[in-house]
């Protein structure tokens, strides 16, 4: 049974009138290399930033390591649903229980109640579930790395504070926790700080970037940003690494620095969720495809089920176009 | 860097320049001073400031002596007086002083008397003209002393005091013009064809309207402030301005030599001649109490001590031309 | 030629209610204002991004009023109204009230410059921030003010500047500031013209100095960044 790492459940999200996702659902497993294609706003984009929260979904749960992230849906919860105030009047009404549920679900019933209008059972049901699995969103996002189309570097911070900034500032905020529960500590803060600018130079040695430390991003070339972007990410030793069109600001000639390093990474094992419009990338290092069209997954399968033989008339249009 | 600093220099050896120029004209004034005992003449009353110049002749003493009778300690309360001190010589500044004394003017002697009568601590508070009826409106101050005037409108949204007389600053009301035009306007008539100017919402306005309102004489001309109704005089925007007798001499000591008095005089109704304190709207103890005190003041003739030595403190006037002997002590014959 | 020797008599006179009174209070106003506008102007800022939907809306009122009325009208309530709510102030000289004006007047306009400010710094940063699980308040701290500071500090120079021209409104009440100055000597001698040109030859030099320095500071700020 392979690990589940990253739990997607039937994701919706609207920008006011604009529904960008609609029911979206997904599992990412320990170790699989996940690439999301598809058309500029086929909500693509917006799948992996509902990931880590970025986007927070209008609907759906986001499970990370078994741990909820978002709030809890209900409509994904049949006990809460039968639990509701809205239900039982409905049942009472004469409605079966499977056509309640469908009546709930399909009118939004329960869209932006309080919690205590549906109940004390509906409400005591939801805390349950929410202080059972949920995860401080903070913590959930130090698990997941994430890597933006536009880089992203702190302009403010060399490039070797652009790295350690978040290792230091959380590594000293878990220590003041830990010393205020009274548990024994053995590093003390300027530990944590040479700790982490040691792990920042061993990395950006490992990306040929060593003379830069003291550097300002301003300075750098697109993919030489890019690479310290994905190396900040790494320096919080992350389980999942999120790729949201890593290379589709880049010149042409700086993309493979960036595709290589990308590749380096997958292949020693680390789970990823890549966006991207580099097909050959995609076929080369992608566990599973996604096809993401008008806000759902119109297709999904390995690569060469996606690439060489899609089903779907959509991706097959898709392909053709970007392929030849 | 440099620049600023550069810049900085030369800004403060301009100020310093200025006060140099300004000292070496004050050491040369004394030599002045005793010409200036006979008449003064207009240019140098101007800059001459109220504040006492030891060498000189000492313009507050009268007023001093007259500031001086009264008692400032109160056990009644606290009297809050607003007043709008740039109007020599009914309130003014002398820039020498500090604080609530360097307000000084007929109406501040008038406010310190009332005090003393009412056994109150007085309190000035200086502010604009229009800010004064504000305050008093707003019950941020009992009582606004500062050359008001009756008018009806007034007397139907405040609480007005009996008349006090402030010397000729009403009774009398003039028209000005540049010298050149001096004593040749004696009769409304005179005017025909002439551009009149005055204060807005004055009693001059009321004047102006109710004597030229019959004749082809232009008196569209307002200005918020005398000050600037002078600059229109002098730049002959207006040939006239209608001003308080008072203020006219103020006016043309301090205008050196290019304005004076057109020679002709308002006939002023009685119910204009004089100024009132404004209250608030049904404060009418404090209205009975005040009235009471203005009654004694009319009846031992307090006012006229007063006016005369503001008016020689403002500059307009010598003590000797107003019966004072140069420790500013009326003389009585 | 007469006007000339009229300004340096009024100056020969006067100089020490024109440079020391004048100049002395107005920058003390403008520098209560300004850094009492910039403390409370973030408090604002900070008010304005805060989830309490009440409190939002009463920042966003308290400086729509702010902005969309006469700084001559928040002077007379500040002066009139505020002693009715707050006695205490009923027995202070007329500058507290007008102090206080200021600063809400200033705190208001810092508020938004602030937020413009914040706005201006790329979405992507606190993005990345938050990405990497630092929490809203660190990211903050470490990554968009810092950057934020370097838009906000050019338009704070500028209100400085602005808030210099706009004590003179407060010369209704006779606080002692340039204006004031302009009204007492005027009083005295009826010479407009001249005080104004003093007053004016004044303020330009105070606000010229100011810009100057100003521009040094932000030229350095850029330089360190």
């Amino acid at each position: 049974m392979p690990e589940v790492m990253l739990d997607i459940k039937n994701i919706y999200k609207n920008f006011g009138d604009l529904q960008v996702l609609k029911g979206v659902s997904t599992t990412v497993e320990k170790g699989e290399v996940v690439v999301i294609i598809g058309v500029s706003g086929s909500g693509k984009s917006t799948l992996l930033r509902c990931m880590n929260l970025l986007e927070e979904p209008t609907y759906g749960e986001v499970w990370m390591e078994g741990r909820l992230m978002t709030p809890v849906d209900p409509y994904l919860h049949f006990d809460v649903l039968r639990a509701s105030n809205t239900y039982k009047k409905l049942v009472t009404g004469g409605l079966s229980d499977e056509e309640a549920i469908h009546k709930i679900k399909e009118d939004d019933l329960l869209k932006e109640k309080h919690p205590r209008t549906e109940g004390s059972e509906y409400a005591a049901l939801m805390k349950k579930i929410y202080d059972e699995s949920h995860i401080d969103i903070n913590l959930g996002r130090q698990k997941m790395g994430m890597v933006f189309q536009s880089f992203n570097l702190f302009n403010n911070k060399s490039v070797k504070d652009n790295i350690t900034l978040a290792p230091i500032k959380i590594g000293k905020q878990r220590l003041k926790e830990a010393k205020k529960r009274g548990e024994p500590v053995t590093k003390t803060a300027a530990d944590i700080e040479k700790e982490a600018e040691a792990k920042a130079m061993k990395l950006l040695e490992r990306i040929g970037l060593q003379d830069k430390a003291d550097a300002y991003p301003s300075t750098l070339s697109g993919g030489q940003r890019q690479r310290v972007a994905i190396i900040r990410a790494l320096a919080m030793e992350p389980d999942v690494m999120l790729f949201d069109e890593p290379t589709s600001a880049l010149d042409p000639e700086m993309v493979g620095e960036v595709l290589d390093l990308i590749r380096d990474l997958v292949k020693s094992g680390m789970t990823s969720v890549i966006v991207t419009h580099e097909m050959g990338f995609a076929k080369e290092v992608a566990d599973r495809v996604i096809f993401m069209h008008d806000g759902v997954i119109a297709e999904e399968g390995t690569p060469e089920e996606v690439f060489n033989n899609p089903k779907n008339p959509r991706c097959k249009d898709f392909l053709s176009k970007v392929l030849y | 860097m440099k620049k600023i600093l550069a810049l900085v220099l030369v800004i403060v050896l301009a100020v310093a320049a200025l006060s140099a120029c300004g000292s070496s004209a004050q050491s040369a004034a004394p030599a002045a001073a005793p010409a200036q005992n006979d008449a003064p003449s207009g240019e140098n009353a101007a800059v001459e400031s109220p504040a006492a110049t030891p060498a000189e002749v000492n313009l507050s003493a009268a007023y001093d002596n007259y500031l001086s009778q009264f008692s400032t300690n109160g056990t009644n309360g606290t009297l809050t007086v607003a007043l709008s001190p740039d109007f020599a010589p009914m309130e003014f500044y002398d820039v020498a002083k500090s604080g609530d004394a360097a307000i000084v003017g007929f109406d501040v002697l008038l406010a310190n008397y009332l005090a003393q009568e009412l056994d109150m601590t007085l309190v000035l508070k200086p502010m604009s003209f229009d800010a004064c009826q504000a305050a008093v409106q707003t019950g941020n101050v009992d009582v606004a002393i500062s050359g008001f005037s009756w008018k009806a409108d007034r007397a139907e949204n405040f609480e007005l005091s009996d008349y006090y007389i402030a010397g000729d600053n009403e009774t009398q009301q003039s028209i000005i013009c540049l010298k050149e035009n001096e004593g040749k306007f004696t009769k409304p008539e005179d005017f025909i064809g002439k551009k009149i100017g005055y204060q807005g919402a004055s009693l001059q306005q009321t004047l102006v309207e109710e004597t030229f309102g019959e004749l082809d004489v232009n008196i569209t001309q307002v200005f918020s402030d005398l000050g600037t109704a002078v600059e229109a005089l002098k730049a002959k925007q207006v040939d006239f301005l209608a001003v308080a007798h008072g203020n006219g001499e103020s006016i043309i000591a301090n205008s050196g030599d290019a304005i004076a008095f057109s020679g002709f005089d308002f006939e002023v109704d009685p119910k204009y001649e004089n100024n009132v304190c404004l209250l608030k709207k049904g404060n009418t103890e404090l209205v009975a109490k005040i009235n009471v005190a203005l009654a004694k003041a009319l009846e031992n003739d307090y006012y006229t001590g007063w006016y005369d030595a503001s008016k020689v403190y403002a500059g307009v006037s010598t003590l000797d031309e107003l019966g004072f002997d140069e420790n500013g002590v009326k003389i009585t014959d | 030629m007469t006007f000339i020797l009229n300004i340096v008599k009024i100056m020969t006179k006067y100089w020490k209610v024109f440079l020391l009174q004048g100049i002395g209070y107005t920058l003390l106003l403008s520098i209560i204002a300004v850094a009492g506008g910039a403390f409370f102007g973030s408090l604002l800022a900070l008010a304005k991004r805060s989830h309490l939907k009440i409190l939002k809306a009463l920042v966003n009122a308290l400086v729509a009023v702010v902005r969309g009325t006469p700084v001559l009208l928040q002077l007379y309530i500040g002066v009139f109204v505020f002693p009715l709510i707050i006695p205490k102030l009923s027995s202070l000289p007329y500058i507290y009230s007008v102090s206080i004006v200021l600063i809400i007047n200033s705190s208001a306009y810092v508020s938004e410059i602030i937020r413009s400010g914040i706005e201006a710094v790329d979405i992507g940063q606190m993005e990345a921030a938050r990405s990497l699980g630092l929490t809203q308040r660190t990211a903050m701290m470490s990554i968009v003010l810092p950057q934020a500071v370097k838009n906000i500090l050019p338009a704070l120079g500028n209100e400085f500047i602005m808030v210099v021209k706009e004590t003179s409104l407060a010369s209704t009440f006779f606080v002692g500031e340039l204006m004031t100055a302009y009204l007492k000597v005027k009083g005295n001698t009826y010479l407009t013209m001249e005080c104004l040109f003093i007053v004016g030859v004044l303020y330009f030099a105070l606000t010229f100095i100011l810009s100057k320095i100003l521009k040094a500071w932000e030229g350095r700020m850029k330089a360190r960044a």
